[in-house]
Parts: C-alpha cells; structure tokens; sequence
C-alpha cells in the first residue's frame, strides 16, 4: 500500500497538469459543439461545424496552416537531419559549434521574425546586397518574400528555429548509431553515405519521425510567425480563430472553437499517424530500441 | 575526405545563417540612421538603447519580472519533471505506458487551441489575469521538455547509489537530496533551460491568460514589429536574446562547474 | 595476406595512444593482441581496420598501403565485442550485407548467406530477427557476416568476453575451425590470457601503447621480456640472488650463466617447485585452499618467498608441514634489479 501512494504523490503533479489539459480540449470540445450556458447557449449541435466548413476564410485558413506546418516539417527535418549528420561526420558533436547550434532554439520566434525582416523585407540586408552587387536598381525591385500569401517568410523564420532543433533533437541517437551499427556497416564494406542510407537513417526513423511531428504541430497552431509575416488575407488558421474568438459578438464563441476542434481533429490524425509509424516499424525491428 | 569537405561546408553555412541575422540586429540596434541601399548604417546612435534602459519604458523592471516568471516556470517544470521520472522510471505499475503517452499530449495541442479552451476555466477559478494563471499555462508548455529530460538522466542515475546511502544509514529524503540531486544536477539544469526558454518565448498564451495586465518582453516586442520599428525592435529583440543568453550562461557555468569538480575529486 | 605495420601513431584528437608501434603478421596466422585494459590493443585493432586515423607511420596489407584507405575499401573485418547487428534486418539480410555492398544480386546473396550460417551452425535461422537469438547465436551470426565480406584480414575484438563460459569455448573452437577452412589471417584482442595462449600462433603482449614481446605462447610464458611481462601473467616467484663472474648464486641456488655482474632476481614459476622428489630447499605449507577438481596449496619458502602451486585433489597436505622440495630451473630468467 505504502509504495502506491507513494507512486501516487510523485505522479500528482503530473496528473494534474494532464488534468488541466485534458479540461481545456473538453472546453474546446463542448463549445464548439455549442454548450455554453453563460451565453445562454445549451443545446448541443453540429451546426457550428458544418457552418465553419461552409465559410471561404476558414478552409483557406487551413490551407494556409497546412502549408506552412507541412513545409517546415518537411524541409526542417531533411536540412536538420543533414546537418547532425555534418555534425557527426565532422565529429563536432559537443563543444562550441554545438552551442552554436543551440543557440536558434533559444531565441523567441518573435525575435526570428525581426530577423526575418531586417534581411529578406524589400529593404533589407538581402535586396541591399543584390542592389551593391547591381542585380536591381532599386528596392521595389526586389521580390516581395514577406506578407505574402505564400507565407513563405513565415516558413523561413520557422526553418531558422526548427532545422537547428532537429540537429539537436536527432544527434545524440544518431551519433551513437552511427559509432556503432554504421561503424559496422562501414567495416562491411559499406560506403559513408551507404551506411548512412542503409543503417543510420532507417534506424533513427523513430526519433526524425518524432521530431517532424512536434515542429508540424507547432507550426500548424502557431501563433507569432504568421501573425508577424504573414499576409492579412488569407489568415493562418490560429490568427483567424483569434479573431473570432475575440469578436465582440459572443455568439461567434462556438463558431471559433469549432475551429479549434478542427485543429485538435487534425493534430490528433497527425499523432495518430505517426504512432502507427512507430508501431509499424518496432514490429519490424522486433522491439530493439 | 571529399566527402568530409561537403559537411564541412554544410556547417560553415549553418554558422554563417545562425550569426548574421544576430549581427545584423546587434547593428541595427544601435544604428541611428540606415538608409537604403547602404550595407552599413550611416550614423550610429545608444539614443534608443539608453531611452529604453533609462526612460519611461522601464526596460530592466520588463526584464527582471520575465526573468523572474520563466524561472519559476522552469523550477516547477523541472520538479514536476523529477517526480514524474522518478515515478516511471523507479517503481513498476499498470499504467506506466499511459503515463508516457499522456507527457506527450501537451505537444499536441497547439497552443493557441489550449489557451482559448482553458481561459473560461480560467475565469471561473479566478485565475485569469493573475500571474498564477499565466505560470500555469506556461508550465503546461514546459512540461513534456522537462519530464523527457529528466526521465533520461534519471534512467541513466538509477537508484543504486541511492539505495546504497540508505544502507549506510541515510533515510530516504537524505540519500534523494545527498546522492540523487547531485547527480541529476546536469539533467536538472538542462531541463531548466528548456522550462526557461518556453515560458520566456510565450507570447499568445500569456497574451490570452494574461489579459494583458502580465506584461512580458514577448508581450511587448511584438507590437513594435507590428508597427515596423527597425530600431525599437532590433534593441528590444537584443536585449530578449542577451537576458536569455544571459540566464543560460549562469546555468552552463554551474553544470561546468559542477563537472569540473566531479573530475577533480 | 601478410600484414606490415610501421612506426605506427595513432590515437584519439589530441591522445596519442600507440606509440611507434611496428608488427608484423604472416599470412594464415593467428596472432593474439594480449594485455591489460586501456593498453591500446583494441585502438590498435581500430587503426588497422581504419576506424581510428593513423597520425603517422604506415600499414601494409599484402603489400598495399592502405593507411589512408576508407574503412570500407580495407577488406579488413572486425567482429565487435558489442555484436552491432542490425535491428531492421533479419539475420539472412544481416550475413548478406557485405555482399549486397558488393554488388551481389539478391538471389545469390541471399544462397550464400544461407550456406554461412550453416557453417555457423544457425541453418533455418535466416528469417529471424537477431533480437529473437540468444548472445551466443548473434555472436555467431556476426562472425558470419564477417565471413561474407571476405576479409583479407579478420579482427577480433574481445568477441568471447561477453560470452557464458561454456559459449565461449564453442565460440574458440568454431573460429579456429573456420580460419582453417577458410585461410584467413586472424588477429585476436583479448585480455584473457589462457585465451590468447591457448588460441594462437603467436601472442604479442603490449603495455602502455607499445609492444613488449611478440613471440610463441610458449616463449611469452616462460621467457618473458620484463618483469611486467612476467608478472602479467601472474604467479612468478622471484628469487633475489647476484650474479659474480659468470655464476648466478642465491641461497641453496647456483648456476652458470652469461649475464654480466650484478644483483639479479631469478623469476620462476610455480611449476619450477617440485615437491614429488626430496630437494635442497626447504618450504612450509602455509596454507591450503580446496578447489573442487585441484588444491592451490601455499608454500613459504625459508628465503621468504611464496608459492602458489596447485596439486591433485587427492594430495595430503596440512597447513604447517615441512619438507625440502626441489627446484627445477630449466632454462632460467634473470631480470636485473635496478632498485
């Protein structure tokens, strides 16, 4: 008995803040399902779903955060998992490059957003650059990377933070796969990069898989960036939803958490993805790490 | 070796792209006037840095209660990391796969999607618009970091010396702060960091929680971007990064410290 | 294939492990790296298949210069302590590696594979995935993937140290077997000392990063180099004695021998103390420890000297019997006494 409670009182905390979790995805889902006494809302229905579906600015909302997770979880995992591997093979695997490394996970992404500016807005760093070596005469020349709604600044200020949190995220995995199973590969008779590609990447599927997952959800729901460098029309799903939410009309409430429920819906079908991954390729190894 | 050159490369670029956008804000920050298409400033000025530091804008006080906020959030982030690992990696009980599914959750949901859902509980419990509040949903940010670094070190630790000081007569609360803290000490600190760096880059989740009465530097940086204020926001984007920097050096010193004496001994 | 190693430096970063090392190891033979941790065998070992960088001299291969070759251009193989199969492949992928590397079609590498892990005894394990094996299977499956890469040269690193101690001697025999078969040339790291005597052609022993004595196991064991030779093996007795005008003299000892003058300490082993046959130095037993299949029996010299001998079970002896045993010197070993 005297052992479960223990495991019980070191565990509180932790349920408790699973508990406040798992309070506000019900909040989530009960507004949006149109459960709010305090507005005088108490029959539940599905009518804020499918009115949300109907609305242009939500699904080109979503279409926006779609892209911009989608691509920066692409291109953060690939550039990232190269550069642990340079990391690696360069054996800078701690000391100074890899405080160097470290250094964009710490720097806010508010902060990347005025770096993004002051480099790739049309008077920045980048269009002065091409201006001295006499690529464009003047300013207005310069294509228009930010506000845009390619979001491309957006994905460029999230590939800044997110490819060095990749490195840092895979390395320690990868390196000790590398320095043994790929060590061995190459001992066998295997090329760098074969045993790279044959041994090294197929093993650290896991660990790549799970990095890629936690940058697409945070990219997906994120705030900042594409508040910061993204285009008033269209909005990025979290802005959008915002709005809403904040609008003075209270019965829009329901209408914004339905919107939310629609980024939980997909959150869940991402993590749902990636753990059959996982699933699928423990059966494969056989349940050895 | 032509191969090694190709990485040396990859780096070289990771370095160059990682410094010049911190060089050029550090430029900007204390430029006065930079027209276009210079490729430096034309004059330089600590006008703005010296308003902000000794103005009305009270700077310091902005940075000393973020500080002071991001570490309360990482030394509760990081207690609850240790008991949690402590719990899962310690003692056997049905379960404890949940467990580690469940200290995932929190990076599923967006943060903007939690804020939104947990503020009416918020507002009920009387905790909106309170600094309670915003260290909470800071914590829940900080968590999942925090339990994942301590679940490592404490897997790496063990208990074994921790038995063996209760064998030689220590009881359990001593041989945990006598033997296991110290060392976990180098996990402790890197999961600091983490909770550090989570709480003090929220922007939409203080924003929410805090109603604006919690006033962070985040909370404060992002109007002057919106406005596009190159100068503003470069100092207040310098000293952002300079007071975090600043936190994380005094905690690599002290596991620097701390290893250096574990070597000598 | 003959292997040529010449004033070898090599270590890790700034940590210089070997020191001027040379070796040389003829073709088809078993050569043992014998000594204590931390010694540099195994960074030796590494140098030689390419993992660790040489940071000067030279390695030969059958005449080649590979010193700067990529490990995976070598055809050097080493069989790790740690095993390193690989996860995400079954075991008939694993052995089929090396070939798949070469360019073998499937089919074929695959038939191959098979025909190995019956030489390893493992046939109708293909399709398993080494987690299901037990250690001494995946130790077996790794020296059949060595096998396939075809190595001019095989590399041992401790592989029977994690080991049971019965899966150990299969492991030894089963080695032995197919180096035969297949002429390989074999170079084994271990710490175990009856391992490398039992095992090899000949045993090199090293200390410190360098090479003490590279010789038969007979001639490391009975003639060692040093006294840090001889007492790494362990159990010597040493007598202190002088040596004047070309006569070795200790009490109750005396010899003709060509070492110049000087205090000298003449090593021995156990096995010089004969206690069958009435001798001319007396001994006392001291103490006697019951070892299941033998006796270690302790005997104290009268020159203070202590010897750990081992006798048949049956023997009787009492701790506090006297006798004068005999001492067979045979060819003797006198290492100077420079303190």
């Amino acid at each position: 008995m005297k052992r479960q409670t223990t495991i019980f009182l070191l565990l509180l905390p932790f349920l408790a803040v699973t508990g406040i979790v798992l309070v506000s995805i019900w909040n989530v889902l009960v507004q949006s399902l149109g459960y709010i006494p305090a507005f005088g809302l108490t029959k539940p229905t599905l009518d804020y779903y499918i009115q949300v579906f109907s609305r242009a600015d939500f699904l080109s909302a979503v279409w926006v955060s779609v892209r911009i997770a989608l691509w920066s979880a692409v291109f953060s995992v690939c550039l990232g998992v190269l550069l642990a591997m340079a990391l690696i093979k360069c054996r800078k695997t701690r000391g100074g490059m890899l405080y160097a490394v470290r250094l964009p996970i710490l720097v806010p992404h508010a902060v990347v957003a005025v770096f993004v500016i002051q480099i790739l807005s049309q008077t920045g760093l980048a269009a002065r650059f091409a201006h001295a070596l006499g690529f464009l005469e003047d300013y207005s020349a310069f294509p228009q990377l930010l506000f845009t709604p390619s979001y491309l600044g957006t994905i460029l200020a999230y590939l800044w933070k997110e490819i060095p949190f990749v490195a840092y995220f895979v390395l320690a995995f990868m390196s000790s796969i590398s320095d043994t199973l790929g060590e061995a590969a190459e001992n066998l008779g295997a090329s760098s990069l074969r045993s790279f590609w044959e041994v090294t990447l197929p093993l650290s599927v896991p660990v790549i898989s799970r990095a890629g997952l936690i940058i697409f959800i945070f990219a997906f729901g994120g705030y900042e960036l594409p508040l910061l460098l993204g285009s008033t029309l269209p909005k990025a799903l979290s802005v959008q939803t915002y709005l809403v939410y904040m609008s003075p009309d209270l019965l829009q409430r329901p209408l914004a958490m339905a919107m939310n429920g629609v980024v939980l819906l997909l959150s869940a079908g991402m993590a749902l993805a990636y753990s059959m991954v996982i699933y699928r390729l423990n059966r494969k190894v056989g349940g050895v790490k | 070796m032509k191969k090694n050159l190709l990485m040396k490369a990859v780096l070289a670029v990771t370095l160059f792209c990682i410094f010049l956008p911190m060089g050029v804000v550090l430029l900007w920050s204390i430029t006065e006037r930079w027209p276009w298409p210079g490729l430096l400033p034309e004059s330089y000025s600590l006008r703005t840095v010296k308003e902000l530091l000794f103005g009305s804008a009270k700077l310091p006080q902005l940075l000393c209660s973020s500080i002071f906020l991001a570490l309360t959030v990482a030394l509760l982030g990081t207690a609850i990391g240790i008991l949690t690992a402590r719990a899962t990696e310690l003692y056997h009980f049905p379960g404890k796969k949940l467990v580690h599914l469940a200290s995932f959750l929190p990076l599923l949901v967006p943060g903007t999607v939690f804020a939104m859902g947990i503020q009416i509980t918020l507002i009920r419990l009387g905790l909106s618009d309170t600094i309670s509040g915003v260290v909470i949903v800071h914590l829940i940010a900080a968590v999942p970091y925090c339990i994942t670094i301590m679940t490592d070190v404490t897997r790496a630790v063990g208990d074994k010396l921790e038995q063996q000081a209760m064998v030689l007569g220590a009881d359990p609360l001593r041989a945990f702060f006598q033997v296991t803290v110290p060392s976990l000490l180098p996990g402790i600190l890197s999961s600091m960091s983490m909770g550090f760096i989570l709480s003090y880059s929220q922007y939409f989740t203080t924003l929410m929680v805090g109603g604006g009465r919690i006033k962070t530097i985040a909370l404060v940086l992002v109007p002057y971007i919106q406005s596009g204020d190159r100068a503003l926001s470069a100092v207040y984007s310098v000293a952002f990064v300079g007071s975090a920097l600043a936190v994380f050096f005094v905690f690599e010193t002290v596991i620097h410290v701390y290893q250096k004496r574990g070597e000598s001994r | 294939m003959k292997l040529v190693i010449e004033n070898l430096n090599a270590g890790y970063d700034a940590d210089v492990v070997l020191q001027d090392l040379s070796l040389s190891v003829e073709a088809g033979e078993f050569l043992s790296l014998l000594g204590p941790s931390g010694c540099g065998k195994s960074t030796l070992l590494k140098t030689i298949a390419g993992i660790v960088p040489a940071a000067k001299g030279s390695v030969f291969l059958d005449g080649q210069d590979i010193t700067h070759l990529p490990i995976h251009k070598r055809g050097t193989t080493v069989l790790f302590q740690d095993i390193r199969l690989f996860p995400h492949r079954s075991v008939v992928e694993n052995v089929a590696f090396p070939l798949k590397m070469q360019g073998v079609p499937k089919g074929e590498r695959l038939h191959r594979a098979e025909e190995l892990l019956e030489k390893v005894q493992l046939a109708g394990y293909g399709n398993r995935r080494p987690s299901e094996l037990s250690g001494g299977q995946q130790q077996r499956v790794a020296l059949a993937r060595a096998l396939a890469a075809k190595p001019k040269l095989l590399l041992l690193d401790e592989p029977f140290s994690a080991l049971d101690e019965n899966l150990r001697e299969d492991m030894r025999t089963l080695v032995l077997q197919l180096k035969e078969e297949f002429h390989m040339t074999v170079i084994l790291v271990t710490h175990d000392r009856e391992e490398a005597l039992s095992m090899s052609d000949r045993v090199a022993l090293m200390f410190e990063g360098s090479l003490i004595q590279c010789s038969t196991p007979r001639q490391v064991y009975s003639h060692p180099a040093s006294r840090q030779a001889a007492d790494y093996f362990g159990n010597c007795v040493y007598i202190p004695g002088k040596v004047e005008g070309g006569r070795f003299t200790a009490s109750g000892i005396c010899f003709e021998t060509d070492a110049a003058d000087g205090s000298y300490d003449l090593m021995l082993r156990p096995g010089c103390l004969d206690t069958e046959t009435e001798g001319e130095y007396p001994v006392q037993v001291e103490r006697v420890s019951f070892r299941g299949s033998d006796l270690q029996v302790s005997f104290r010299a009268s020159d203070g000297t202590l010897w750990k001998k081992t006798c048949p079970a049956g023997a009787d002896w009492r701790p506090g019997d006297r006798m004068k045993a005999g001492l067979q010197i045979g060819e003797p070993v006198l290492f100077l006494r420079n303190y």
